[in-house]
């Protein structure tokens, strides 16, 4: 595989999707709403179960909140790479152009999968990041490398699952049923 | 042989109707999350005494979550998916020479759908009173037609706002976006996560004005039995319908001038 | 269920074919096991020195499919966006894109369409971005389905034009689909005709015509009226007669010897050579199962 050029090609899918998505620049703010929206309705119900209550299932609110961060964050990356693309796959199955996609000299999945980027998701990604970084202050969680890679490792597990998921969910259906 | 045939018939016909329900998966997901979440929410506040904090005992927020499910089920909309859809499909032009307003064809579909529903929300309610034999109830007639009644309201509100959402696709070609949008707000404020009671005071009074807490939670209340003012909220779940439905005819029609004026 | 059944033929460099069979003959198919989109149960397939279905890249890199309205430019954008996206998954340099880019829109005669988006272009327009985004590898061998499904009659011609004067400049073979006849008798000198899934006809389509019309239906206008009834009796095969005009019907292969005699024997005024519509013969083709020649 040309990993040169594979890079040269996802940085002309990036540069497209990003075009093609600022032709909706409404829709990208309505999105950006949805997720600040979100994370607050997120957060504000959360603080609604510890409001007289010191701990659920032996968790502290603080500690809580380090699950909301990092759901945040894998919900951005579905939101920014895995939602657009497999809509895309879908529409490429009920419009009979994947035939284009398999008989470029690329790797159909690489292209498929990745092809499309949804910027408001970003969005999403940073907000994760920085209520992680405001919980391991206030939970006072001392950073080592050792636990730095830890979680990064974890973090990039989780993420091979999820990718999994979505998109064994629509080989199943599309290509085996 | 006669058996053989009454098989193969039936299992055509549920190929058929398993594909037709994958083209409608968008809304499949969403009923199916929307109806299981009441229940989910339920073990969290009685299996960590949250409840106990509102003056809610146990089994009357059990009653609580039920009646939430159930008025969940029958005020689901979808319209702005389905409108979304046809418009993409060109299927608007045809239907805006009809002499009906295409919107009476989906308000149709929500109810024959409804209905539909209404023996799988019996099945699901009668196996929750096998697990939780102390919540059983039978709420009398009159609360119950009123019950019935404000659901259906929600339902009218929760119907126009999701048709005035649907008619911005004659501008933006993405309506759907509003419609996640307007989501959230439905999700965390109707009462289908937290009865709105339990929310913090400073934040109730705001919310008692938007439209969300008629949606689930003032029917709910109302159906369960726990404490709610009856009068006032379904004089507000009609003032919400009064001030939704004159929008919604006056965007339908700048809408539709919009959309014969370009010509597409 | 066999959608193909006992096929075989072989199409050399620079052939121009046009596949003929009615709608689910299997021309689509025969095309993208070409293409190597549909492994073949049974038997072989090499398309210049390749087997299809193992999409090697250098086979690949060396093919294009076009599909009438079917389109792989991105909606939104404009369609020089998807050519260089094209020109990257093809390992072309951005100097070689835009030469290749400028050459292939000069010989579709599109300019400013380039930079309007696709949704905001009309079908000819998009169609010809389509080729463009095709083409722009180059590539030996191209796979045409229905390219002009949908396009007005100038829109249609100048497809046609392109597509000759591609084959001429670049010695590359086409394959192509049509439902319109002028595609393909514009195109093809060599049709292979499919009816249900095998080969009735595989040739040249000046024989396919012949053998299909062997004959030819002639108006004759006289001078006068008993120059008509003196030819009706003169042996020929009369269709009808209406007054001074009669219609009689020739072999295809005696057509210039029995046009002398008529000329030189008779007072003719007039004379039209009427060959039968080409859609109605091609109409005999699809219907029927084999054409021995």
């Amino acid at each position: 595989m040309n990993l040169r050029k594979y890079l040269k090609v996802y940085k002309k899918f990036l540069h497209t999707s990003l075009a093609s998505e600022l032709e909706y620049k409404a829709n990208i703010l309505v999105d950006l709403i949805t997720a600040i929206l979100s994370l607050i309705g997120s957060i504000f119900l959360l603080s609604i179960f510890f409001q007289n209550n010191g701990y659920i299932g032996g968790w502290k609110f603080e500690q809580a909140l380090i699950i909301q961060g990092i759901y945040t964050i894998l919900n951005g990356i579905t939101n920014t790479w895995f939602n657009p693309n497999l809509t895309e796959i879908v529409k490429h199955i009920r419009e009979g152009t994947l035939d284009f996609v398999l008989l470029k000299p690329i790797d159909s999945q690489f292209f498929i999968s990745l092809k499309k980027i949804n910027p408001s998701g970003f969005l999403e990604i940073m907000l994760g990041f920085f209520l992680l970084l405001f919980c391991i202050r206030i939970n006072q969680i001392n950073l080592s490398l050792s636990f730095l890679a830890l979680s990064l490792i974890t973090i990039i597990c989780s993420i091979c699952i999820l990718y999994s998921l979505w998109f064994f969910y629509i080989y199943y259906h599309y290509l085996v049923c | 042989m006669i058996f053989n045939l009454i098989n193969r018939k039936i299992f055509t016909l549920l190929k058929v109707q398993y594909s037709n329900m994958l083209e409608y998966r968008v809304e499949i997901a969403l009923w199916a999350i929307s109806g299981i979440i009441p229940f989910f929410m339920l073990n969290i506040w009685t299996n960590n005494n949250l409840n106990e904090s509102i003056n809610i005992s146990d089994v009357m927020l059990s009653r609580y979550f039920l009646c939430a499910f159930f008025v969940r089920q029958f005020s689901v909309v979808w319209v702005v998916f389905s409108f979304e859809e046809d418009s993409l499909m060109g299927k608007v032009s045809p239907y805006l020479i009809q002499p009906l307003n295409p919107f009476f064809r989906y308000f149709a579909q929500h109810l024959a759908e409804q209905i539909t529903r209404f023996p799988f929300a019996l099945i699901i309610a009668f196996f929750f009173f096998i697990f939780n034999p102390e919540s059983i109830w039978i709420p009398n007639l009159s609360i119950l037609l009123l019950s019935i009644v404000s659901t259906f309201l929600s339902f009218l509100i929760q119907f126009l706002i999701q048709s005035i959402v649907a008619c911005l696709c004659f501008w933006t070609e993405k309506a759907s976006s509003i419609e996640r949008l307007l989501f959230i707000p439905t999700l965390f404020l109707s009462g289908l996560l937290a009865p709105v009671v339990s929310f913090p005071s400073y934040v109730k009074s705001w919310i008692y004005l938007t439209p969300f807490p008629y949606l689930i939670d003032f029917p709910a209340n109302l159906l369960s039995g726990n404490k709610t003012n009856i009068s006032a909220g379904l004089s507000m779940q009609i003032l919400w319908i009064f001030l939704l439905f004159p929008l919604f005819k006056k965007i339908w029609s700048e809408g539709t001038k919009k959309y014969t004026a370009m010509g597409s | 269920m066999k959608v193909i059944k006992n096929i075989s033929f072989e199409i050399k460099e620079g052939e121009i074919v046009g596949f003929l069979g009615a709608n689910g003959a299997g021309k689509t198919t025969i095309l993208k096991m070409l293409c190597g989109l549909i492994y073949p149960s049974e038997g072989s397939i090499l398309v210049s020195g390749n087997l299809p279905f193992r999409r090697k890249e250098n086979f690949l890199k060396n093919i294009t499919l076009i599909m009438g309205q079917k389109q792989q430019l991105i909606w939104d954008l404009p369609p020089i966006e998807s050519f260089y996206l094209n020109a990257s998954i093809y390992d072309l340099d951005k100097f070689e894109a835009k030469k290749r880019i400028k050459k292939l829109s000069e010989m579709l005669e599109i300019d400013e369409e380039l930079f309007i988006p696709v949704r905001k272009l009309s079908l000819g327009q998009r169609m010809k971005s389509e080729l463009l985004a095709a083409l722009i590898h180059e590539p030996n061998i191209l796979f045409l389905d229905e390219p002009t499904l949908g396009l007005d009659i100038n829109a249609q011609r100048n497809l046609r034009k392109f597509l000759q004067r591609y084959n001429q400049e670049t010695n590359a073979t086409i394959c192509l689909t049509s439902h319109y006849m002028k595609d393909i008798t514009s195109l093809c000198k060599r049709v292979i005709c499919v009816h249900e899934g095998a080969i009735s006809y595989d040739g040249k389509l000046d024989l396919l015509l012949k053998k299909l019309s062997p004959v030819k239906e002639i108006l004759i206008v006289c001078r006068s009226e008993e120059d008509a009834i003196k030819l009706e009796n003169s042996g020929f095969t009369v269709k009808n007669k209406i007054k001074n005009e009669i219609t009689i019907k020739i072999e295809n292969n005696s057509i210039t010897s029995s046009l002398k005699t008529i000329l030189n024997n008779f007072d003719i005024e007039d004379l039209f050579i009427n060959e039968p519509p080409i859609d109605e013969v091609i109409g005999k083709v699809l219907i029927k199962k084999d054409y021995d020649i």
